[in-house]
């Protein structure tokens, strides 16, 4: 069933140089929708019913951020990027959400279109899902600007930007009141057992090689200090030389600001991944002896 | 079998207590009678030596001895009981023939007190008595109030098994309590403070655990004893007598923690002093010393009140011998039951006097080293039922109503005079049985409340003439102007300089509750100057100051009677340091503690335990009495440095009057105490509020104070937040100020009191600059703390208090209940164009206040986002004041650097008011701070402003903020 078209008319979204594309959302059964809201409820089946997302052309080689607000019910939706090439249909790349959201939260999620004008973009789940999800304010913009911060749901007050680097760690992850941050209510908690390490990642995020990287973002701990390491984690399938790069951190008592940049090695054929274009941000704390926890609030991430 | 018996006798536990919770501390008494108090009247005819008798726990039982009958209230310490709870209360006793009365009483954050009360007959014998009650709305401290309503308070012995509070919180399981043998020790006499301390447990097994009992002080975190140690507490307390030696002086408190957690500790506060050896006479008239406002609390007996003299856990003698200790040399006899000065004790029938009450007050004073500060007056009727009438039955009929208050007193009194020659032979009689036991009089206690100053000095020449006739050795003071109630002292007291007052006295007494430190919005010293330049080389008396520190809401007297040490060091440094003749600032209830009941300290005074104040001011007797001004140097960062000469040595107080955190000096140079008189040791010294106390080092006098004079302060934050922020919209303008050399950068925020940042701002100052930035906020659900300038710099984070000043912004027109107007500014100045209702002519100023008769009187402020460190609400160099007065010739006038003939007015009236076009040639930048008060003095006064309210014209952070849209 087609359902309503979308035309999305903000061509500047606070100060950020991005271009609203018109699209069109297609549901499919269970998934249902109105005024804007599309919502689903899944009961174990194997079937993996789509909400799909049609643009119209699309720039050739190009960022898009796709964004919406959602409230998860133990359903995390895969968010794929689907490239059609005038032969057919070329390699997808896939993203994931959280299980669970804090409320109605916002995710934004880069692509990069390749030589082709169009794409299909899709909500799903994988089969065997039990839970529910309500997607709205599902918005699809070019990303040209890459000089601004990337990590537009980074201050965790109506989103979210990190998910658990693994599943033993969704626990362990939470969004929280904040602890006296210099902004905001809320902050991102990341909590490590004793004796284990905890880590959380982004998605992809816009990388482009010969571009400066640069990660600016606030921690602190709940006690004492804990040792944290960032990886700016340059890792695509399909390819052989993994390319990343750790910046070592210590959260303290005290809110702390921590930033770290680094030139993206301009050679792509030892590493064949930087063509993609794409990175990620990894967050580890440490492994050691205590349980411990680090805030983390107001993250950043830009070209320059 | 062991875990069933354990469990059987739980639950038999439980049955014998009734299975009640209990919020009441040591409601059986274990701990003999901590966590309860006496508070009595004294009755002079039953009791002439002013004995006081404390409670005492025999077999188990609180027992109140009240041999003589007189009245008393047993007060609990303070527990908490939650809201919307059904509470009973229950005890068991034995009492004398009569009624016994039980109040459960929470006194409210507004002050307004809620009671659970009954009233019981006694019977002589054993009886029970419980009764129920909800708290409502009202969580919180509560206390219970044990007295009895009857007429003739019962004589014998009370004896109470137990208090019971169920139905709400329970006392914590483990408690403690601490006997101090002595309230009050000298540390060059006394090596140990003995204490016996006590530990009860509730539960009904044995518990195991650590016990860590600490002494120290609180305010300056000196720790004077520790101890650690397993303990095992069955069902009878644990007692250990304990020897902590006395080290240093300041007060101090007793805590102890149970397995790493604190318990509450009833009782075990104490204080220690230095050993203060005053001359044995001195004149409070001349030479500086310390005084204090009170008296002996004596409480005439009248229809169905209670009489006698106030006993808060001592007898109102010993409170006099304390205070001989400290160091005090002057009672000014005030706001403390019946004065020395009381018409109606002192002439009970026309022209017999009786000088009992007065010889009583005066010579006890006397007995104990002081002097005591008669106040001749008080000309006002009563205006609460509370207040006791102080003129004779008698006289009442031949007062003289005064029927119209003058501007600026208060509507509420009623203002009756007595006939002249009454009055001058109650002065004189007062004077001539005095004799020389008084060196100092002052008439009248704040005039400026209820009187003119025509009025004053019809009444106080006559007075200061008697007095100088019948005392002539005495100083006469007076004039007594209040900055109290919204009063401005100046104004008045210039009005009676210009009378003559000055004149008639010896010296000009006020009370600056309006420039109470040097950082208020007046500040203190200004205000001293700008008397002395009023009144010549005339000496100065600061005869009250109750609350000497400003807070928000200067309404909140119960918290400002609760100065802390360093506040009264100010007071008194100051007073001293800018040349005043005598300071007599606070009243004596600021110089006790009352452990059992924080919350209501301020209402309730149950205990006599000499506080931090109290070793402050003991510490200033013996260093600073008789002492004389220097010098004053104004550091920077605004640090102060008084220097005094005392016995022909140099001595100086030392303190950041900002109270700016991170600050250091470096005192190797010096001799140094704190303000407790401990010595400390020089070197780089965090500076605080708290005065330290410098003498020479070996150096000459000249040396000492050139090495002041180039003290070396460091500051660990170089970057700070002026803390008050102006809201506009959905915007703070803060103002950081970089007080260093160095460029410096860093981010600020917002959080608390319902705002945050959207998102962190970043800055960048250079070296010594001060710059306004913009944060972006939102309103988010408060959280019950005050708002705060987050300012991280350097990996630290510093966080400032601040004020939030919710500002209106001023589009190019504007309209009024009885105005309009249009105002722009740019670089050609300001034009403003208004149109006023007012269709009665209040006619010609002549000798009134430009406020007083038909005006507009306007505000600008050309920098309205500069906010300085300190007094932000202060007018600056940029803020001006403008006055419009239509009815007169002159019809500009100015209060400013901007002066009315630069100005251009064009003014029309018609009969139903006026308009006119201003225009300013001043430069202005993007915003401009204004605002309108319009004053219509017609058939009845009006005051309207535009949107600042009634202190537009003392806080320029009140002004309307006019912005771009504005420019011309």
């Amino acid at each position: 069933m087609k359902t309503t078209a979308f035309l999305l008319l903000l061509s500047l979204l606070a100060g950020f140089p991005v271009s609203a594309v018109e699209i069109t959302i297609v549901p499919q059964a269970p998934w249902t929708g109105e005024n804007g809201s599309w919502s689903i409820q899944l009961d174990g089946s194997e079937s993996r019913p789509m909400l799909r997302i049609l643009p119209g052309e699309l720039r050739k080689k190009s960022y898009y951020k796709l964004s919406f607000d959602a409230e998860l019910r133990n359903l995390p939706l895969t968010v794929c990027c689907q490239r059609k090439s005038g032969n057919g249909v070329s390699a997808a790349q896939h993203q994931k959400t959280l299980r669970e959201s804090a409320g109605q939260q916002r995710f934004s999620f880069y692509f990069r279109t390749g030589n082709e004008k169009t794409a299909v973009f899709a909500l799903y789940s994988n089969p065997g899902e039990t839970g529910r999800a309500r997607i709205s304010g599902i918005r699809l913009e070019e990303v040209s600007e890459l000089g601004n911060n990337l990590l537009t749901e980074g201050d965790f007050e109506s989103g979210n930007v990190l998910l658990p680097r693994h599943k033993k760690f969704e626990k362990q992850l939470s969004i929280v009141e904040s602890p006296s941050f210099l902004s905001g209510e809320k902050s991102l908690l990341l909590k490590k057992k004793a004796n284990d390490f905890a880590a959380a990642i982004t998605g992809d995020l816009p990388a482009l090689p010969g571009k400066t990287a640069v990660i600016r973002f606030w921690a602190r701990s709940e006690t004492g200090t804990v040792p944290g390491m960032l990886y700016l984690d340059f890792f695509r399938n399909g390819h052989k030389k993994h390319l990343y790069r750790r910046f070592l951190f210590r959260a303290e008592e005290e809110w702390k600001e921590f930033t770290f940049s680094w030139t993206i090695s301009s050679d792509t054929t030892v590493y064949t991944a930087l063509t993609e274009g794409m990175a990620r941000l990894q967050f580890h704390l440490l492994k050691s002896a205590e349980e411990n926890g680090v805030y983390f609030d107001n993250l950043e991430y830009f070209l320059e | 079998m062991r875990k069933f018996l354990g469990l059987l006798l739980f639950c038999s536990a439980l049955f014998l207590s009734g299975g009640e919770s209990n919020a009441i501390r040591n409601a059986d008494f274990k701990l003999g009678h901590a966590g309860f108090g006496l508070w009595r009247l004294l009755r002079p005819e039953v009791n002439p030596d002013l004995e006081y008798i404390p409670l005492s726990v025999e077999n188990k039982k609180l027992v109140l001895d009240n041999s003589r009958g007189e009245y008393f209230q047993i007060r609990s310490a303070e527990f908490s009981l939650p809201e919307n709870r059904k509470i009973t209360f229950s005890t068991s006793f034995q009492a004398p023939e009569g009624v016994l009365d039980f109040t459960v009483l929470h006194i409210t954050g507004e002050g307004k007190w809620i009671t659970h009360h009954r009233t019981v007959p006694t019977t002589g014998k054993q009886q029970k008595f419980e009764f129920s009650f909800q708290t409502g709305q009202h969580g919180g401290a509560y206390m219970l109030v044990v007295y009895s309503s009857a007429e003739e308070t019962p004589k014998g012995i009370f004896r109470f098994d137990y208090f019971r509070i169920a139905g709400g919180e329970n006392a914590p399981e483990i408690i403690a309590g601490c006997f101090v043998e002595k309230t009050l020790y000298l540390l060059e006499e006394e090596k140990v403070a003995k204490l016996r301390f006590m530990l009860s447990s509730s539960a009904p097994e044995k518990r195991s655990g650590k016990l860590e009992l600490t002494v120290r002080d609180p305010r300056r975190g000196a720790l004077l004893f520790q101890k650690e140690e397993d303990v095992d507490l069955g069902s009878a307390p644990m007692v250990r007598e304990i020897a902590v030696p006395l080290t240093r002086s300041g007060m101090f408190v007793t805590s102890a923690r149970w397995n790493g957690k604190e318990i509450p500790v009833l009782n075990g506060v104490f204080s220690v002093i230095r050993k203060y050896s005053g001359k044995p006479f001195i004149d409070p008239a001349r030479e500086f010393a310390v005084g204090v406002n009170g008296g002996l609390g004596y409480i005439e007996q009248r229809g169905k009140s209670r009489g006698g003299f106030e006993a808060n856990g001592i007898s109102p003698l010993k409170k006099y011998e304390l205070l001989q200790k400290m160091g005090c040399r002057l009672i000014r006899d005030w706001d403390s039951g019946i004065q020395a000065t009381d018409w109606r004790c002192m002439e009970p029938e026309n022209g017999k006097f009786d000088f009992k009450n007065f010889d009583f007050s005066v010579d006890t004073a006397r007995r104990y080293g002081m002097q005591i500060l008669p106040v001749f007056g008080r000309m006002y009727e009563n205006w609460q039922p509370s207040q006791r009438e102080f003129r004779p039955e008698w006289l009442r009929e031949k007062l003289i109503r005064i029927e119209k208050n003058p501007p600026g007193t208060h509507p509420k009194f009623i203002v009756r005079v007595p006939p002249m020659p009454l009055w001058e032979r109650y002065i004189a009689a007062f004077a001539k049985h005095a004799g020389k036991r008084i060196s100092i009089y002052e008439i009248m206690n704040e005039p400026d409340l209820n009187m003119s100053p025509e009025l004053y000095l019809r009444y106080m020449i006559p007075a200061a003439a008697v007095l100088k006739k019948h005392a002539p050795h005495a100083t006469v003071i007076g004039i007594c102007a209040t900055g109290d109630k919204g009063n401005q002292v100046l104004g008045y007291l210039q009005e009676c300089v210009r009378l003559g007052a000055a004149k008639h006295l010896d010296g000009i007494s006020f009370h600056p509750y309006n420039a109470r430190t040097l950082n208020s919005l007046m500040p203190a010293d200004r205000q001293i100057g700008i008397i002395r330049n009023m009144v010549g080389t005339k000496p100065l008396y600061n005869s009250e100051l109750y609350y000497l520190f400003d807070v928000d809401h200067p309404s909140n007297s119960a918290g400002q009677i609760l100065p802390q040490a360093r506040h009264a060091a100010w007071r008194f440094l100051t007073d001293l340091g800018e040349g005043l003749t005598q300071s007599c600032a606070i009243h004596m209830r600021s110089l006790w503690n009352q452990p059992l009941h924080p919350t209501c300290a301020a209402y309730y005074q149950t205990d006599s335990i000499p506080n931090d104040v109290f070793v402050a001011y003991n510490t200033l007797a013996r260093l600073f009495e008789g002492a004389k001004a220097v010098k004053k140097i104004r550091l920077p960062h605004h640090t102060i440095c008084y220097v005094y000469r005392k016995n022909g040595k140099p001595i100086a107080a030392l303190w950041n009057s900002a109270e700016k955190k991170g600050l250091f000096a470096d005192l190797s140079p010096f001799q140094v105490t704190d303000l407790f008189g401990n010595p400390e040791k020089a070197g780089k010294t965090p500076l605080s509020g708290d005065p330290f106390y410098l003498t020479p080092n070996g150096q000459s006098e000249a040396e000492f104070l050139s090495a002041l004079e180039n003290l070396t302060l460091t500051l660990r934050q170089p970057v700070s937040g002026a803390p008050l922020a102006r809201c506009l919209g959905n915007s703070f303008f803060v103002m950081l100020h970089n007080e260093s050399d160095q460029e410096q950068s860093g981010v600020i925020g917002i959080t608390g009191g319902g705002w945050t940042a959207v998102h962190p701002v970043r800055f960048r100052l250079a070296a010594r600059e001060s710059r306004s930035f913009e944060i972006p906020v939102r309103t988010v659900k408060p959280k019950g703390t005050g708002t705060e300038l987050i300012l991280h710099w350097n990996g630290t984070t510093f966080r400032t208090p601040i004020k939030v000043v919710q500002n209106k912004q001023l589009e190019k027109t504007f309209q009024m209940e009885n105005a309009e107007g249009k105002l722009e500014f740019g670089n050609n100045g300001i034009t403003l164009e208004m149109r006023v209702k007012d269709s009665t002519d209040a006619g010609a100023t002549g000798t009134r206040p430009l406020w007083k008769t038909d005006c507009v009187e306007l505000f600008f402020d050309t920098a309205p986002l500069d906010l300085p460190l300190i007094r932000p609400q202060a007018y600056t160099k940029n803020t001006f004041r403008l006055f419009i007065t239509p009815r007169d010739s002159v019809k500009l006038h100015s209060g400013g650097p901007v002066r009315a003939e630069d100005c251009r007015l064009e003014l029309q009236q018609d009969s139903t008011g006026y308009s006119f076009k201003l225009t300013i040639p001043v430069k202005t930048a993007s915003r401009l701070g204004f605002d309108v008060k319009i004053d219509d003095a017609g058939t009845a006064f009006r005051e309207t402003t535009l949107g600042g309210g009634r202190d537009l014209f003392r806080n320029r952070t009140l002004f309307c903020i006019a912005g771009k849209e504005n420019v011309q």
